[in-house]
């Protein structure tokens, strides 16, 4: 079994009109034992800009870590909070310095980037893990039950979903695929961004 | 002398006066304030920095030779002070723009690039068997963050941001010459004009565009900016910073 | 005589002094003048800047950022500030270093750097080069103005020798014996941030040698804990924010406008 399915999990980003949405299931396993189903693999990295982190579970406390010792020091030497755009190729080099020893993890990005006009524009882009960008204009997928999430954003995803739109759609991509993976599941939490505000709900799924 | 402490260059030669003074980057001061005088002017929509291109002697190709070099396509700077120790700043500072855009896919803001560049000649006054950098640096550059920025880098290692300045020979008369002139609304155009004036002020000889480098740094419409993202056209960003050439040059001149 | 021992920084003089060193804090003694005041609920500091003029950028401190035109006072870490006094681009190593001290300590640890570690790791840095290496010293004092949960606000002094200690009231740079004696007198134990304010200002207005108190001059930090979130809050004035602070304090002195009388 690949240690990337050891811990189980998976995370989903997509893009609406003016905002982005990310989610990920809560399940944490020792193979086939779950352990957790309150495992946070989603985290803030500015006001404007969230990481999903689907792989092995230690690597995602490091990884989290790592970022966060980064982004400080960018935020503090630079006197401004990163872009999406930056940090995402800050989390390509960053896996990219591991490429013969990687971290198992395939990060996931979601945020609102400033337009030089001073408006703010949907971005999400995923890597794999050492770190090849992917900038979607849809959705991006990672973690065990991938393969599903694909097959599910495909059928139901469409462009300019308004926020509470976008929140149903992600929400019933991630639950349904979760349930066809035996890795993923026990809960899910979605994050809806938006240039001013976020909103974070927690769904019930099947607890199996 | 090389031994297993490092032997004599394991000194710093940079050291404290009585005075609490570091007398070496005294005497570095010194040296800047013997090269030709380069100055830099702010404006609304962009950044002049202009500098003398004094040859020894009328044998010497001048093509050959830059003062105002490219770093980044954002960042350029200008110097006044020894020429040897300009080109191994302007080498570390090329490879310091590229270790940034290795790291952030972009290229650093004007004041990141110029925090490497000071902190190198920081290094320079404290480490062991090493003297300081005999010139004081002009950085102009363009980053969305700030627009048009301009820094002046001193061998110390210490660095400012100026509306206006000016370094080397004719320094004290030149910054005067630009307090008087300058204003916070001033366009790009007369900025190269009063540069161009500023220059003249203390120029030894004839000012032709075979005598002066003038580099420029513009403002980016929206459809540049677009054109540099990934997706763009071309993905790669228009170059903010330019230095102008000698036909260019003449026209200002002629102005 | 004393001139053989003293280019070496790692040698003692036959006195038994290290040179340099003192050397060093002479520089800083001519340098503009930084004070922190600890209060009760929070600690202030406050600079004078040394490097002003017409033609001097200060764009970048009018929006945005956080604040302060760079030259004196630093963020270090989300819950310390560092005030700086001395040779600018020896301080701007120390800054450096001290900022990936404080994101060392988190990745670590998981919790901000205690004020005292981080006045700690510098320290111990400036003593290295005070004993090995033949590297001349830092030519900076500086004061940090922070809080932790195990101490809560502390201020802290340390100078190019790596020695350190923790202060109610204190002053760096030129003047500072001035400023010093003054804190002395009007220090109180209970003071309030609101009030180490306006007595910051005042010794500041007394000590510094301009004869205009404005935002030009001045530089101005204020550390206090969100009375909400329960974290530390540290904030660099802008300089919008440095003269309206100066007016309420009723201490904007002009060269051509009459004095005012402090409150």
């Amino acid at each position: 079994m690949s240690i990337m399915d050891h811990n189980g999990g998976s995370v989903i980003a997509m893009v609406g009109k003016d905002c982005v949405a990310i989610a990920s299931d809560l399940r944490l396993g020792d193979r086939a034992l779950s352990i957790s189903s309150n495992f946070q693999r989603i985290f803030p990295i500015t006001d404007r800009i969230y990481v999903g982190l689907p792989g092995l579970g230690t690597d995602v406390a490091t990884l989290r870590e790592r970022f966060r010792f980064r982004v400080n020091m960018y935020t503090i030497k630079e006197e401004r909070e990163i872009e999406p755009e930056t940090f995402a190729h800050l989390v390509s080099s960053t896996l990219y310095e591991h490429r013969f020893g990687p971290y198992f993890i395939e990060p996931v990005m979601a945020g609102m980037s400033k337009t030089p006009s001073g408006g703010y524009k949907p971005f999400i882009a995923a890597t794999d893990l050492i770190g090849c960008l992917n900038f979607a204009k849809d959705f991006v997928v990672a973690g065990t039950a991938s393969s599903k999430l694909y097959g599910v954003a495909e059928g139901l995803w469409e462009p300019d979903l308004e926020p509470e739109d976008l929140f149903e759609t992600i929400s019933q991509t991630l639950l349904n695929a979760a349930d066809r993976d035996a890795f993923s599941g026990w809960g899910a939490i979605v994050h809806i961004i938006t240039k001013d505000k976020i909103i974070t709900r927690t769904l019930k799924g099947r607890m199996d | 002398m090389a031994s297993a402490d490092g032997g004599a260059y394991s000194y710093s030669l940079t050291v404290f006066s009585p005075s609490g003074k570091l007398v070496q980057i005294e005497h570095a001061l010194a040296a800047v304030a013997q090269g030709t005088t380069s100055l830099g002017i702010k404006a609304t929509n962009g950044i002049v920095i202009a500098t003398e291109k004094k040859t020894s002697s009328i044998l010497i190709d001048d093509s050959v030779i830059e003062k105002v070099a490219v770093i980044c396509p954002n960042i350029g700077i200008v110097y006044s002070g020894m020429g040897p120790d300009f080109r191994i700043l302007v080498t570390k500072a090329r490879k310091s723009a590229q270790a940034y855009w290795k790291i952030y896919g972009e290229y650093p803001p004007t004041k990141v690039l110029t925090q490497e560049i000071a902190t190198v000649m920081q290094q320079a006054t404290q480490s062991g068997g090493v003297r300081p950098y005999g010139v004081s640096l002009l950085v102009a550059g363009w980053d969305s963050h700030r627009g048009p920025s301009l820094y002046q880098v001193d061998p110390s290692g210490s660095f400012w941001a100026w509306k206006a300045s000016a370094i080397g020979k004719n320094m004290i008369n030149a910054k005067t010459f630009l307090e008087k002139r300058y204003n916070d609304d001033i366009s790009l155009e007369d900025a190269i004009h009063t540069a161009l004036l500023t220059l003249k002020e203390g120029f030894e000889g004839q000012m032709t565009e075979k005598t002066i480098e003038i580099g420029v740094v513009t403002v980016p419409t929206a459809a540049d900016l677009e054109e540099g993202k990934i997706g763009g056209e071309t993905g790669r960003p228009k170059p903010t910073f330019r230095k102008l050439s000698e036909e260019e040059v003449r026209d200002y001149l002629a102005l | 005589m004393a001139r053989r021992y003293d280019s070496r920084t790692t040698i003692f003089s036959p006195e038994g002094r290290l040179y340099q060193i003192e050397y060093a804090m002479e520089a800083i003694s001519h340098a503009g003048t930084v004070l922190g005041v600890l209060a009760k609920d929070g600690v202030v500091l406050a600079a004078e800047k040394k490097v002003t003029g017409k033609l001097l950028d200060l764009s970048s401190a009018k929006d945005g950022g956080y604040g302060g035109s760079g030259e004196k006072i630093y963020l270090l870490n989300s819950n310390v500030i560092g005030g700086v006094a001395g040779l600018t681009a020896d301080a701007n190593s120390l800054v450096n270093y001290a900022r990936t001290a404080a994101q060392r300590h988190l990745l670590q640890y998981n919790e901000d750097i205690p004020v005292e570690l981080l006045a700690q790791r510098l320290c111990d840095m400036k003593q290295g080069y005070t004993q090995f290496g033949g590297l001349r010293p830092f030519g900076v004092s500086l004061l940090y103005a922070g809080y932790d949960p195990h101490y809560q606000f502390q201020l802290y002094h340390s100078d190019p020798s790596g020695n350190y200690s923790g202060w109610k009231a204190t002053c760096i740079g030129a003047n500072n014996g001035t400023a010093q004696s003054l804190l002395k007198q009007e220090y109180k134990d209970d003071i309030l941030v609101k009030d180490a304010i306006g007595l910051v200002l005042r010794t500041m207005s007394k000590t510094m040698d301009s004869t205009t108190l404005n935002s030009e001059k001045l530089e101005f930090a204020v550390l206090t804990l969100d009375p909400e979130t329960k974290r530390p809050n540290a904030k660099i004035y802008r300089p919008a924010e440095i003269d309206a602070l100066l007016l309420s304090e009723g201490l904007t002195k002009q060269d051509d406008d009459t004095e005012m009388k402090a409150t």
